[in-house]
């Protein structure tokens, strides 16, 4: 069985001003499905740029990653597009929900686009079932607490099953229970449905929930690469 | 409730977030609507309404006094008093060209009504008249007892609602305001002469002191292959002159011609503006949720899904923009028919702005195409978002 995601070598380097910003410098890590992995470093240290290589929203400057086993940095962007909507859920620091959309319907944007099959409607009800939230379908995004909209996150993210998923500062905008929590209900949700997932944080505390930590500094991996 | 948003879920949610940026969006292209569909169904409308007078004026030919032949020919067909007057031997010589069918003795006078400002309107006829007009029918009442010198009216269906005069009653007309009897009513006509007061010739020229004069000679001719001949042969009488009711419709319709393509480049301008307003709405719109595009793409849109989504919230700007145009037309144009005959010298009767299912598909295309044109360059903003720059700048 391959790792759910695999990388050799990224590299991303950003044009600044005159210069060049090396963001990751030559990273190579792999995690296995069933696997919680937490990404710790301090700020600017390559965390988001590298959740952004592994989910297909930005390519790498150099090197190489695998989803399932499949090269994906040359895909074209259609392609890029299909492999984010069918294998890779993301949860963002601020839960990024569209506000016009009820809770319900956040939960199952990712179906409109193909992401899962219409026919099943029911899901994204059960999702929300799944992270407590069964009674607030019809309330809108600004009618819940920061705890809650994370949750909806959780749920959006998990609608279409991806085998992997990626979450940026999840417990950011949190206090540290309701930070808590939420990392919890993604280690227990991981490890029910056998996803794998990376999870940036800079909260040392909550990243000891996780199966393993990858610390990255200066965007270089200190240790924790796995596989 | 839905839970998998539908694409035009999507577009309307936040159509509904900005109602105000919304409705002037939807005002502007409606503006644009109603004087697009406006013009081209005042167009046709005009035309039609024009061409059904002509055909109920039952003449083709109407010989007038030396002046200008529309002037006359539009009052004769407006109503109204034609100042300048032919002799009654004319008619005799129109009557005895071989050339000729039928031919009537014309004689309008119009005088405002003692109790407002409102015009009532003679018309001198003899039996030729009934001949020229077999449509005009009694609706009650008998056509005048004794020849064309009694003191009696047959009055235009609508003039005998608006008198509120019947059978046997008696109407003041003239300078002299002599009372008249009511013999009959017409039945509705659908032209101008449902607004007039019909008195015997004689009668109508003793009344207004012309005696031996009209004011018009309407003539059907045998022939429309004769129409220019006799024209000819009217041309050499002295004093008079003629006039063709295709001339005159000519004439009309070039002039409408020419104020419509006027009106369409009104029309074109105001549609110009209308889609501005669509482009500088969606591209703010668009930069607004830059962020929400970003998401989108990172749970699986692609950037042909945002482009289209984005040109499907401009396509229900210019549906609704459209829609409400189209409804504006319909209730603006009666407010349009009623100021344009207030205004405009002739006007025929009838619906001006006829609005037709050919015209209101037309404007429906029309406002979609030039709204999800204005909406191609928002729509390719929104696809072109790089999700992984936007999340970090807006983090």
């Amino acid at each position: 069985m391959p790792p759910v995601v695999e990388t050799q070598r990224l590299t991303k380097s950003y044009p600044l001003a005159a210069e060049t910003v090396e963001a990751l410098k030559g990273i190579s890590l792999s995690v296995q499905a069933g696997e919680m992995v937490a990404l710790v470093g301090s700020s600017g240290s390559g965390k988001t740029t590298l959740l952004n290589l592994l989910g297909c929203l930005d390519r790498p400057t150099d090197g190489v990653i695998r989803l399932g086993g499949a090269e994906v940095q040359n895909l074209p962007e259609r392609e890029l597009a299909d492999v984010r909507r069918k294998q890779i859920g993301f949860v963002f620091q601020d839960s990024a929900l569209i506000p016009t959309l009820t809770v319900l319907e956040n939960v199952g944007l990712p179906l409109t686009f193909g992401a899962g099959p219409l026919s099943q409607a029911d899901i994204p009800a059960r999702m929300l079932e799944m992270v407590g939230l069964p009674d607030k379908a019809k309330r809108y995004p600004a009618q819940l607490s920061g705890g809650e909209r994370q949750r909806v996150a959780i749920a959006r993210a998990l609608v279409h099953r991806p085998a992997l998923i990626l979450a940026d500062e999840p417990t950011g905008n949190l206090d540290s229970d309701n930070g808590r929590k939420i990392f919890a209900l993604l280690r227990e949700l991981v490890a029910k449905h056998r996803l794998c997932a990376l999870v940036a944080t800079h909260n040392e505390e909550l990243s000891g929930l996780a199966d393993r930590k990858i610390h990255l500094r200066d965007g270089v991996l200190v240790n924790g690469a796995g596989g | 409730m839905q839970a998998i948003p539908g694409h035009l879920r999507l577009a309307t949610a936040d159509l509904r977030r900005r109602p105000l940026r919304t409705s002037l969006c939807v005002l502007g292209v409606a503006l644009s609507t109603t004087l697009l569909l406006g013009t081209v169904c005042l167009h046709s409308g005009y035309v039609h309404a024009l061409d059904s007078t002509i055909e109920r004026m039952g003449y083709q030919v109407l010989v007038t006094a030396k002046g200008c032949p529309y002037e006359a020919a539009s009052l004769v067909m407006r109503g109204g008093s034609i100042p300048m007057y032919i002799d009654e031997t004319t008619f005799d010589t129109i009557l005895q060209d071989p050339d000729v069918q039928e031919a009537t003795r014309l004689f309008m006078q119009g005088m405002e009504a003692g109790d407002a400002n409102r015009l009532m309107v003679f018309m001198g006829v003899d039996d030729h008249f009934r001949k020229l007009k077999p449509w005009m029918t009694l609706q009650r009442g008998d056509w005048f007892s004794a020849g064309e010198s009694q003191g009696e009216a047959i009055l235009g269906y609508n003039a005998a609602n608006t008198l509120g005069l019947n059978i046997g009653d008696h109407l003041p007309v003239g300078p002299t305001h002599r009372p008249v009897a009511i013999r009959g009513v017409f039945d509705r006509s659908g032209t101008q002469d449902d607004g007039m007061i019909f008195l015997p010739l004689t009668f109508a020229q003793e009344l207004f002191d012309r005696q031996g004069k009209l004011t018009g000679v309407g003539v059907r001719l045998k022939s429309l292959d004769k129409v220019q001949p006799f024209l000819e042969k009217i041309f050499a009488l002295p004093s008079v002159q003629a006039v063709t009711m295709t001339q005159f419709r000519s004439t009309v319709v070039e002039f409408v011609a020419t104020s419509r393509i006027l009106l369409l480049l009104s029309a074109l301008v105001a549609s110009l503006i209308g889609a501005l307003g669509v482009l500088n709405a969606m591209t703010m719109s668009v930069s607004e949720r830059l962020r929400e595009f970003g998401v989108m793409k990172a749970v699986g849109a692609s950037g042909r899904d945002l482009f289209g989504l984005t040109l499907l919230e401009t396509g229900c700007l210019g549906f609704l923009g459209a829609v409400l145009g189209i409804l504006m037309t319909s209730v603006g144009g009666w407010l349009f028919e009623a100021a344009l005959r207030r205004i405009v010298p002739f006007v025929p009767p009838g619906r001006l702005v006829a609005i037709d299912a050919t015209s209101v598909a037309g404007a429906l295309i029309a406002a979609l195409l030039l709204a999800l044109l204005a909406g191609v360059y928002p729509a390719s903003r929104a696809a072109r978002v790089r999700p992984a720059v936007i999340l970090r700048q807006t983090a």
